[in-house]
């Protein structure tokens, strides 16, 4: 905006940086566990990561170029984080070749573009796909994520196929994408 | 049936398989992720953010440089009793958490999606004898922004006559579509135009983001006490420049979301300016306004294209409104003064004063602005109205004469002190206002130049 003429400048200011950087990682902290989690299954793993992450971002602030959005920027790093782990040990890993990479980044983008406040709020989005599963799917994600149920139990649960669970959680996880990123159910 | 496992313990045989292509595989994934997230309990987020917080405190001690903490020990109490009495007096910590705040903001803006504000203004106050000062101000509805990201922007504003300007901003650069339609594209490195002329004030074009990014800069900024604003718990900020010769707001006034960081109001004040005797349009200096030595214009009612002294190539405005001294505001397609009933000096010299309707010639000012977008076209903007879209049209009504002035871009900072443009509003306010996302291409300037119609160029019939 404002113009450049002549500002008039009182100021000090070099910002407390740990004071920004202390919101910055609160309103961060949902995306980035989320993201961890779409790559690594381990919990103990995804709180490492998270926390290295942070602790990168937090020495290379002034890297950071401040035009553009700090999520992307963050991603960026657990992302290449993610890879030196799996060089490592691949041992409770997701898919995180380069271009899985890129299209998760992608699907971060998209969701991100939705009008919300917070991660958090935006995730009021997944209740209302949810919602819309055939309620065979809704009740074998609930078992799954809800109450914590392996497959086994889940199919003695429902009195099916453990092969029959599985091809139905992996048909609900496809659904709630396409509802939540907007292509549809 | 066994019991329930702990949450962190999801079956690893129910997680997504490495099938299909890497766009299947990711959404897939993200979803997996999501329903994680959805059933983490808050507890385990605090504990994270708890780890983190040590780490980082003593990350932070141990890059201290040992100096400085040689020199606080080196300090007698009674010395640094004296330099933390200090240090809150001058205000420092107050002045670097407004900017924490501030600067949290700006990351939040650039990351929250696509979102949209409306603009209102409040017109300067009545200041000549005579002129009643009693009534409350009208705050009219004059544009709205719709931001995505840093990278794009689009500010849609209508004049009080119904001519409608709108500016862009995407990854390919800034645009601009005047009134006439066309299209005015800017190099990836310079901004829109940043003030416009709308004939009874000159109003500043630019997104909450703009203002927040230079804040900093020309303002200093404290922090007040939380308030709730539209049942929304809010950070306050308050930015004051030194008053002086500037055409930049004297006060910003920011309510910010305290959870989301989000800014859901924003008032810039400008200073009470006396408006230059000659009517509602200022100062109309011979030479400056009047036909005699006006720069040559186009049919647009804007100057041609092509290098001109001070100018960049194109006739375009510079990336800094202040590299170039101020160019004298042409009132282009503006009839002779005498032969606007609305600009003699004996009418009425308030803004809120509107030229009579003339049926079929302009669209009622106060019938509120369509304001086109996805999921949201022809929805009405909020506020008490603003020009009105023309019938049927996005532009100034068609078929008639054009009565009021053309707006214009201005190519420079507005020049309120010698009166050569209209002074700013009173105030400007930006509020967050419901919306759906946006299509894909509403940040192109082509979506928007087909919505404006041809404008009427017959000054005179």
């Amino acid at each position: 905006m404002v113009d450049s003429t002549p500002a008039l400048r009182l100021q000090p200011a070099t910002p407390s940086a740990h004071e920004v950087f202390d919101i910055l990682a609160r309103q961060n902290a949902d995306m980035l566990t989320t993201y961890l989690r779409g790559l690594v299954h381990r919990p103990e793993v995804v709180d490492d990561l998270f926390q290295e992450t942070m602790m990168v971002a937090w020495r290379r602030l002034a890297d950071y170029d401040r035009s553009l959005p700090f999520g992307p920027w963050l991603r960026g790093i657990a992302g290449r984080l993610v890879m030196e782990h799996r060089r490592k040990s691949a041992r409770g890993m997701l898919s995180c070749e380069p271009e899985v990479l890129e299209a998760l980044e992608q699907e971060f983008r998209a969701f991100e573009r939705s009008p919300a406040d917070t991660f958090r709020d935006r995730l009021d989005r997944l209740v209302g796909c949810l919602d819309r599963l055939p309620p065979m799917m809704r009740e074998a994600i609930d078992m799954a994520y809800g109450r914590g149920l392996s497959l086994s139990a889940l199919a003695a649960a429902v009195e099916s196929t453990e092969e029959a669970i599985k091809k139905r959680v992996q048909r609900a996880r496809q659904m709630l994408g396409n509802c939540i990123q907007g292509d549809g159910a | 049936m066994s019991e329930p496992t702990d949450r962190h313990e999801f079956d690893p045989s129910l997680l997504p398989e490495p099938t299909g292509d890497a766009a299947h595989r990711a959404r897939e994934q993200f979803v997996h992720a999501l329903l994680r997230a959805q059933h983490e309990a808050p507890a385990e987020r605090e504990a994270r953010l708890a780890r983190l917080g040590r780490a980082l405190r003593a990350d932070e001690a141990r890059s201290r440089p040992v100096w400085i903490a040689r020199r606080w020990h080196a300090m007698s109490g009674v010395a640094a009793a004296a330099a933390l009495v200090a240090l809150v007096i001058l205000g420092f910590p107050a002045q670097q958490s407004a900017i924490a705040v501030v600067q949290a903001s700006i990351r939040a803006q650039q990351s929250a999606g696509d979102r949209r504000y409306e603009v209102r203004v409040i017109a300067q106050t009545p200041s000549r004898a005579g002129e009643s000062g009693d009534a409350a101000p009208e705050e009219r509805a004059v544009a709205t922004v719709d931001a995505r990201d840093s990278d794009h922007l689009l500010l849609q504003a209508r004049t009080p006559w119904g001519d409608r300007l709108v500016v862009g901003r995407n990854p390919k650069g800034s645009w601009a579509i005047k009134p006439d339609g066309t299209i005015d594209e800017y190099p990836p490195a310079q901004a829109w135009p940043r003030w416009a002329n709308f004939g009874t004030s000159t109003i500043l074009l630019s997104t909450v983001e703009d203002v927040l990014q230079a804040l900093e800069k020309s303002h200093t900024l404290t922090r007040g006490k939380v308030e709730s604003y539209d049942g929304v718990t809010c950070d306050r900020v308050t930015a004051r420049r030194e008053p002086g010769p500037s055409p930049q707001p004297e006060v910003i006034e920011l309510w910010i979301d305290r959870g989301s960081r989000q800014i859901r109001r924003m008032e810039l004040v400008w200073p009470s300016m006396p408006r230059p005797m000659g009517g509602e349009f200022g100062a109309r200096e011979p030479g400056l306004r009047g036909p005699e030595g006006q720069e040559p214009r186009g049919p647009d009612g804007f100057a041609p294209r092509g290098p001109r002294p001070g100018g960049s190539p194109g006739g375009r405005p510079p990336i800094d409104g202040s590299e170039r001294p101020p160019r004298p505001a042409q009132p282009m397609m503006d009839p002779p003064l005498r032969e606007r009933p609305e600009a003699r000096p004996d009418a009425p010299g308030d803004e809120h004063y509107r030229p009579p309707p003339r049926e079929g010639m302009r669209p009622d000012p106060r019938r509120p602005m369509e304001a086109p977008g996805p999921g949201g076209v022809g929805q009405e903007m909020r506020g008490s109205g603003m020009g009105g879209p023309g019938p049927g049209m996005g532009g100034p009504s068609r078929g008639g004469r054009h009565r009021g002035p053309r707006p214009e871009f201005l190519g420079g900072p507005p020049d309120f002190a010698g009166g050569r443009h209209p002074p700013p509003p009173r105030k400007m306010v930006f509020v967050l206002v419901p919306s759906s996302p946006f299509a894909d291409n509403w940040f192109d300037a082509a979506t928007h130049a087909q919505s404006i119609p041809e404008s009427e160029s017959d000054p005179e019939p």
